[in-house]
């Protein structure tokens, strides 16, 4: 008898535990809903971004409801596919990418780019870094070029993507900035920045080629040293770290995360969407956010944000062509 | 024919037709001079399963249960059921995107009860609907996950 | 050294026991073993959904919560693998192997207990590994290379000789060279190219290794019980004997003892390394019991063995447990899980790593106390529900088949909202029937799968790093001592017959 009571205490607990709330906040907003697709699924960067966001605008009372809706598959492009295939519907909605989708549509592992979509504007960026274990022998970046220069197979550098990824083409172009080979270059992929940096750290390889936000937490902690930020100037983060323009290498790169909406979405529309970002950039709740994951600010809204991701295609699309993933 | 040997044999196509596909796996301008390419692991394995399956149709079957052919096997099988449920199955794949998840989870449900044999109609429905609401409940209202409704239901809103 | 581990465990302690983080252990465990019971979602759906919930909360108070959602889901995942054959996640695939067995035998009160024990078990002995051991154990996590994981999947490899049935080990290499094949599906992790996409989008990512586990084991089951019109009682009720009870006699206590404490040190081990995972520490505990186990034991394997069941459940128990080592002491995550964990924490402002036990030791020894505390609640609170569950076996066939069907393909279909993926599955579950009519054993496929795309990439890792020579096979100690192991166990079996010979003749000239 009371073993039986006992279950059901349970059953109830269970019930209450389920129903921790998801609180929502009710105050007059800028926008009143928002549908955010993320390409990926739960818990990856894109995921962050999105939902990071989100969180700082429905916090801010910006925007009064926000909905995620996650949707891997294909490298992305399903999520895309879907975007443009149910366009008139999706007027609310807004997508978030990242640099892979230039290099995805570059490679043809998807027939679209970012032509397709109305962008709506890029608000963060990770710059790339050069890390090493602590106790390597490299100080500086021009060490490591000048070790590549004497013999190209002592210097490998790892990255935690598949080759022809961004953790690939910022070395190669750091090399062809020195006057050296790209094509000569080593680079050892892992599937996973997290794996990339436990290889590092088991002298696996001795220079890995990253995000500088994942880097970065581990730097403070002495485990690794940044060599070089790929950055226009210092980054306030690591004032310590020089850039890779100060070696005399012409070479800058962000790694942005935006937003895109779905193709002919009405000016209107996307100007207060563009309208809201920007007036997240000044709320607490964001420069918390912001803060604690050590992202860049990165804000350019539409025509403005299309001028730079077609440089950046231009970049990219260079270096692949060098390297042979596209003809 | 033992139906293991069957088995061997169909696993065998299988490895060469696999190996013939990883001919036609493109290798990237920067692989040309190495040595372990993206074909090498799928070659590699072709070979191998080649090989077992050969091996296993050579050597006299051990097993007793595999040396019943696959006739005797499949003797007085069920196979109606079997197929239609299958045929269920790929259909609620198909209008999964456009009826939304709630009616074709639902229609799966109560198709499959009535494939199965179940006639009665108020155990149908109890069985089916408060599952497949408690499902999408928790999903959707519980853990904050977006279950997007049917194409359909934007095409009739004149969207 | 001893002293500040004193000081730290009582920190912990003292953090742990306040009522609010006493409450998010339970909550978090409740939560968290409630959502594994779903088929298909696991711990990192199960922890990525709770992140906005715990912005709010202090950091202590939220990873405390975070983790009990996490080792509470892989506690939880066990049911559905053996009540249904449908694995909880993918870490409890290997559940189903005996787990499923035993349940339908007529024990499912027993199966689900036997389970229970073994995840308290695996997880309370790798929390006090955790205590005693972490930071020395951060050393290991960065001691293994590239060659090394090679060498490791290899060791994996052999397990397979665990899942071949009498006269089966070419039947089960073939089964595994299957596996390794279909692991080539999808973007090669090396070159970036694409293998065997047929230029379609829907396989670039690969398949999913629980898409494939669901296919195989919960579909072809439930299909397989309508062909053979297998009517038991008219459903899939088990007879009757012992139906929802949980008795496991002493002696049967005995005899899992040993292999619960082996499996949980394999599988934290293996969870430590930042490029193995549950998963594999699961199959790794498996086959190594069964390589150690008696012959009589052993033919019980895959037919419901108690030893079979509980070694991959106490294996992946103190895996997820031991993926707490590089994330807590190096700041590296070594799963999906611990990656989003680490976002938490990040985003809490604390930077794991090893000066996380000086700067911020009340979440370190926290999070650890709260996991032995979170052990014992799931213990008493998943027990008294066993019965419940158990009772869900008692459904009529006709309505439990849809139901089996459905549940599947919905733990799937609920994480990447793909509709090709249900198609995707019954074009599986139609393949593994026909192995399946034709005899072929499903396990070694799976094992043959996740060991596949490790293996590889890290084959090809190491090659890169060594100039494309092989050198590494012997060059590295650790490399050489796994591959001694490999060589042990491929011979082990060989060595005992002739040994036991060797004995039966010495009794014979006494």
């Amino acid at each position: 008898m009371k073993r039986k009571w006992f279950g059901r205490m349970l059953v109830l607990l269970a019930v209450l535990c389920m129903a921790l709330p998801v609180n929502m906040s009710f105050a007059a907003a800028e926008v009143e809903e928002l549908h955010f697709l993320i390409p990926g699924g739960a818990g990856g960067g894109w995921d962050g971004t999105a939902r990071g966001v989100g969180k700082a605008l429905l916090d801010s009372g910006l925007l009064g409801q926000a909905s995620f809706e996650n949707m891997s598959g294909g490298g992305g492009g399903k999520a895309l596919n879907h975007l443009i295939s149910t366009a008139k519907r999706q007027q609310g909605t807004m997508l978030v990418n990242s640099t892979p989708i230039i290099i995805r549509s570059l490679t043809g592992v998807f027939p679209q780019s970012f032509r397709d979509l109305t962008p709506i504007s890029s608000v963060i960026a990770d710059y790339a870094a050069l890390v090493v274990a602590k106790d390597s022998k490299y100080q500086t970046l021009d060490q490591i070029l000048a070790d590549f220069k004497k013999d190209p197979r002592s210097v490998k550098i790892a990255g935690g993507s598949v080759r022809g990824s961004m953790d690939h083409l910022v070395p190669a172009m750091i090399i062809k900035g020195a006057g050296g080979d790209p094509l000569k270059l080593v680079y050892i992929p892992y599937d996973a920045g997290g794996k990339a940096m436990a290889g590092l750290l088991s002298g696996d390889t001795q220079v890995l080629s990253t995000g500088f936000g994942e880097a970065l937490g581990l730097a403070n902690q002495d485990m690794v040293r940044i060599l070089a930020v790929t950055s226009d100037e210092r980054l306030s983060q690591a004032p310590d770290v020089p850039t890779v323009k100060e070696s005399g290498i012409d070479v800058t790169f962000a790694n942005w995360r935006g937003f895109f909406g779905a193709p002919g979405l009405p000016e209107a529309k996307a100007q207060a969407y563009r309208a809201l970002l920007k007036k997240m950039y000044d709320t607490p709740e964001w420069v918390d956010i912001r803060n604690k994951r050590g992202w860049q600010d990165l804000y350019k809204p539409g025509a403005e944000f299309t001028a730079f991701l077609e440089d950046q295609e231009k970049a990219i699309g260079g270096m692949m062509r060098e390297l042979g993933f596209i003809q | 024919m033992a139906r293991e040997k069957v088995g061997a044999l169909v696993m065998l196509l299988f490895s060469m037709a696999y190996g013939l596909l990883a001919l036609k796996i493109p290798l990237s301008f920067l692989a040309q001079n190495e040595f372990f390419t993206s074909r090498t692991m799928p070659y590699a394995l072709a070979v191998l399963g080649v090989l077992i399956a050969l091996l296993i149709l050579v050597f006299p079957t051990t097993d007793p249960e595999g040396k019943r052919s696959l006739r005797e096997e499949t003797h007085g099988m069920d196979w109606k059921t079997a197929i239609l449920l299958v045929g269920g199955m790929i259909v609620y794949g198909l209008t999964m995107k456009w009826i939304g998840f709630i009616i074709s989870s639902i229609l799966f449900l109560l198709v499959g009860f009535y494939i199965l044999g179940e006639r009665r109609i108020k155990r149908m429905l109890l069985a089916s609907i408060p599952w497949v609401v408690m499902l999408w409940f928790i999903m959707s209202s519980l853990l904050g996950v977006y279950i997007a409704p049917g194409e359909l239901f934007y095409m009739l809103g004149g969207l | 050294m001893w002293d500040g581990m004193i000081n730290g465990m009582l920190t912990g302690i003292s953090t742990t026991m306040i009522p609010t983080n006493i409450g998010m252990v339970l909550i978090g465990c409740f939560r968290g073993s409630l959502i594994g019971m779903l088929p298909g979602l696991g711990p990192i759906t199960a922890v990525a959904l709770m992140i906005p919930v715990t912005y709010g909360l202090e950091p202590t108070t939220g990873m405390v919560l975070l983790s009990g959602v996490d080792y509470g889901a892989i506690f939880g995942g066990s049911t559905s693998s053996i009540l249904i054959n449908a694995p909880g996640e993918a870490a409890t695939v290997a559940t189903a192997l005996d787990g499923y067995p035993l349940a339908r035998q007529g024990y499912p009160g027993k199966a689900l207990a036997i389970a229970a024990y073994a995840s308290f078990s695996g997880g309370t002995i790798s929390v006090i590994m955790l205590m005693f051991f972490a930071p020395m154990l951060a050393n290991v996590a960065t001691s293994f290379q590239s060659a090394d994981y090679f060498a490791l999947m290899i060791l994996g490899l052999t397990a397979v000789s665990a899942f071949a049935g009498r006269g089966g080990v070419l039947k089960a290499l073939l089964m595994v060279v299957l596996g390794l094949m279909l692991a080539t599906v999808g973007t090669d992790q090396t070159s970036g190219v694409q293998r065997f996409t047929f230029g379609s989008l829907e396989l670039l990512d690969g398949i999913e290794f629980l898409l494939l586990a669901m296919a195989t084991f919960a579909l072809t089951e439930a299909l397989s019980i309508v062909l053979k019109r297998d009517e038991s009682s008219d459903s899939l009720k088990p007879k009757m004997i012992g139906f929802k009870s949980l008795k496991v006699t002493k002696k049967e206590f005995k005899k899992i003892a040993p292999t619960i404490g082996r499996s949980s040190l394999l599988g934290f081990f293996v969870g430590v390394l930042p490029g193995a995972g549950a998963t594999l520490g699961s199959f790794m505990a498996y086959g190594m019991e069964r390589n150690l186990a008696s012959p009589e034991d052993r033919e019980k394997f895959g037919k419901g063995s108690l030893l079979g069941l509980a070694a991959p459940e106490a294996g992946n128990n103190a895996a997820s447990s031991g993926s707490f080592v590089p994330l807590l002491c190096l700041g590296i995550p070594g799963s999906g899980t611990t990656a989003v964990m680490l976002g938490a924490l990040i985003a809490y402002g604390i930077e794991p790593g090893p000066r996380m036990f000086i700067e911020s030791p009340e979440v370190f020894w926290g999070v650890i106390m709260s996991m032995y505390l979170g052990n014992v609640f799931l213990l008493i609170l998943n027990l008294p529900l066993i019965p419940y569950f158990a009772r869900l076996l008692a459904i009529p066939r006709n309505l439990m088949v849809p139901m089996i069907l459905f549940f599947s393909l919905m733990g799937v279909y609920l994480i990447t909202f793909n509709d090709f993926d249900i198609l995707m599955m019954v074009f599986f579950c139609l393949a593994a029937m026909a192995l399946r009519l034709m005899n072929y054993p499903m396990a070694p496929l799976l094992l043959g799968f996740i060991l596949g795309g490790l293996m590889e990439d890290n084959l090809r890792r190491a090659l890169m790093i060594y100039d494309e020579s092989i050198s590494f096979m012997w060059e590295r100690p650790l490399t050489l001592g796994i591959n001694l192991a490999t060589l042990f166990i491929l011979f082990f079996p060989i060595l005992r017959s002739f040994i036991a010979s060797k004995r039966r003749n010495s009794v014979r000239f006494d």
